[in-house]
């Protein structure tokens, strides 16, 4: 009894496979499509991200040395007179 | 204002890494490079790039930057306006290059008031490059507006009080002066073409609503109506200049100027730019420092018609007070010549000139009011304004007075 119960069990696997295999030749093959054209971003540019080490910064937050930099100015107001 | 040592100017605070600017490459504004040497790093650098067709702010401040071009502020147009009244097309060419070297640095750019110092004052960041928000008022607003509305509005010209948004309301600039004025937000496609041209932005009437003539309990405002700007009432002695002239230095090559005197005053005139924006029959008046002679380093009679405005002009000072010598007694201006631009307190050869300006008609006496006839019951329902369609023959002492005003003397029974 057991014996035909397997025989039925797998006879009906060996079925559902076959169909399952059918199923797959029926479906049609993908056919080939022009890529997706993406439209031009209207966003504005992205703003570079600052560096890990940022040479600019390094300077410009460094008191001593732009003080050691620093060129006196001259007044181009001197000569001016009276209220602006 | 003491100004910045010049490594001060340049000098960027660690906490402006931590705000959302600082996360940007500073080569992605100023351009320049990502190098340890100074002159490879400063090659092609831009020191403002919030200025010009390449605003950089604009990338990501659409709104605020739409219409700045057009705003005063970035614009200069009131310079424009004026000087292109009083010259003429063959002196324009000379005048540009006057204006050019004396007027252009006084253009503002998004940095000028956000980030640093504006350049007129030696420039400098302001609070080591955070880029703020609103900007300081003394360090941007007043670097430019000081020696007039700076001084006025704090209060610092001796012995006389500071205004009273500042004293009692702790109002900075841009409490009145909002963002989108200053950027020009709301002008549409036509910018105005002076500070006094289209609707008053800011008007007293936005926060003060409730002194509109028509809808005031305070009989003073019912009864000048929209006759007197506010600040005829409101406001006291505030700076007038004469002269200035410009010219380039021998020594140096620089620019400079010099103003021939500045002095106090507070003067009532007739309203030259009377329009549905700004009604008023009289308003303060100052005098600006313009000469015939202002621009002559650049060329001889630079201005042949000078005469097309006037050199006392419309002006809104900013030292405002509830009582002021005008509030205190009626007779100060209905009995006394002292407050109004008179013709002989105006120079000889500027009368032609501010032949529109110069109060010709006084107003009548307190005595001359309270004694006047009263109006017959049966006009109660005349309009104003349709007194003259009638009364053609008044007194010679009525003529210039203002026709709707008949009803301030001769009232209803």
């Amino acid at each position: 009894m057991q014996k035909a119960k397997l025989a039925i069990l797998l006879g009906l696997g060996m079925f559902i496979l076959a169909a399952c295999g059918a199923a797959v030749t029926q479906t049609a093959a993908p056919q080939p499509t022009e890529p997706a054209v993406q439209p031009a971003s209207t966003l504005p540019p992205t703003a570079t991200m600052a560096p890990v080490v940022d040479e600019c910064l390094a300077c410009h937050t460094d008191k001593d040395k732009l003080v050691s930099l620093a060129k006196p100015e001259e007044d181009k107001e001197g000569e001016s007179k009276g209220v602006g | 204002m003491a100004p910045l040592e010049p490594w001060e100017k340049v000098f960027i605070t660690a906490a402006y890494s931590e705000t959302r600017h600082g996360d940007i490459q500073c080569t992605f504004c100023h351009g320049g490079a990502q190098s340890a040497d100074m002159e490879t790093a400063h090659a092609g650098m831009i020191a403002d790039p919030s200025t010009g067709a390449n605003n950089v702010c604009a990338t990501c401040h659409e709104d605020q930057s739409k219409h700045f071009d057009q705003s005063m502020h970035a614009s200069l147009g009131g310079y424009w306006e004026t000087i292109n009244a009083r010259s003429g097309l063959e002196t324009h060419p000379s005048l540009e290059t006057m204006f050019g070297n004396h007027c252009a640095a006084c253009h503002t750019s998004c940095g000028d008031c956000h980030i640093s110092q504006p350049g007129s004052v030696g420039g400098g960041f302001v609070d080591g490059h955070i880029i703020n928000k609103t900007p300081s008022m003394t360090r941007n607003c007043t670097a430019c507006h000081g020696s007039r509305v700076g001084n006025e509005y704090l209060g610092k010209n001796e012995d006389l009080p500071g205004d009273v948004h500042f004293r009692q309301g702790r109002m900075n600039c841009v409490a009145c002066h909002t963002g989108a004025d200053m950027h020009g937000e709301d002008y549409g496609d036509t910018p105005p073409a002076n500070r006094y041209d289209g609707p008053q932005a800011p008007a007293c009437t936005d926060c003060h609503a409730e002194a509109i003539a028509a809808e005031s309990e305070n009989v003073m405002h019912q009864a000048h109506g929209e006759k007197l700007a506010c600040q005829v009432c409101h406001s006291i002695t505030y700076t007038s200049c004469d002269g200035c002239h410009v010219a380039i230095s021998d020594k140096t090559g620089n620019p400079f100027y010099e103003t021939e005197a500045t002095y106090r005053t507070f003067f009532i005139g007739q309203n030259v730019l009377k329009n549905e924006n700004r009604p008023y029959n009289y308003v303060t008046v100052r005098h600006v420092p313009i000469s015939p002679t202002s621009y002559q380093f650049y060329g001889e009679n630079l201005l042949p018609n000078f005469d097309a405005l006037p050199t006392w002009a419309y002006t809104t000072p900013h030292n405002i007070q509830l009582k002021t010598p005008q509030t205190s007694a009626c007779e100060n201006c209905h009995a006394s010549t002292d407050l109004f631009l008179t013709a002989d307190k105006v120079k000889p050869e500027e009368l032609n000139a501010n032949a529109t300006v110069i109060v010709t008609n006084l107003p009548p006496s307190m005595d001359e009011i309270n004694n006047a006839a009263k109006m017959p019951a049966g006009h109660a329902n005349f309009k104003p304004g349709m007194c003259a369609s009638c009364h053609t023959d008044l007194p010679a002492r009525h003529v210039g007075r203002i026709e709707s005003a008949c009803i301030v003397c001769h009232r209803l029974p």
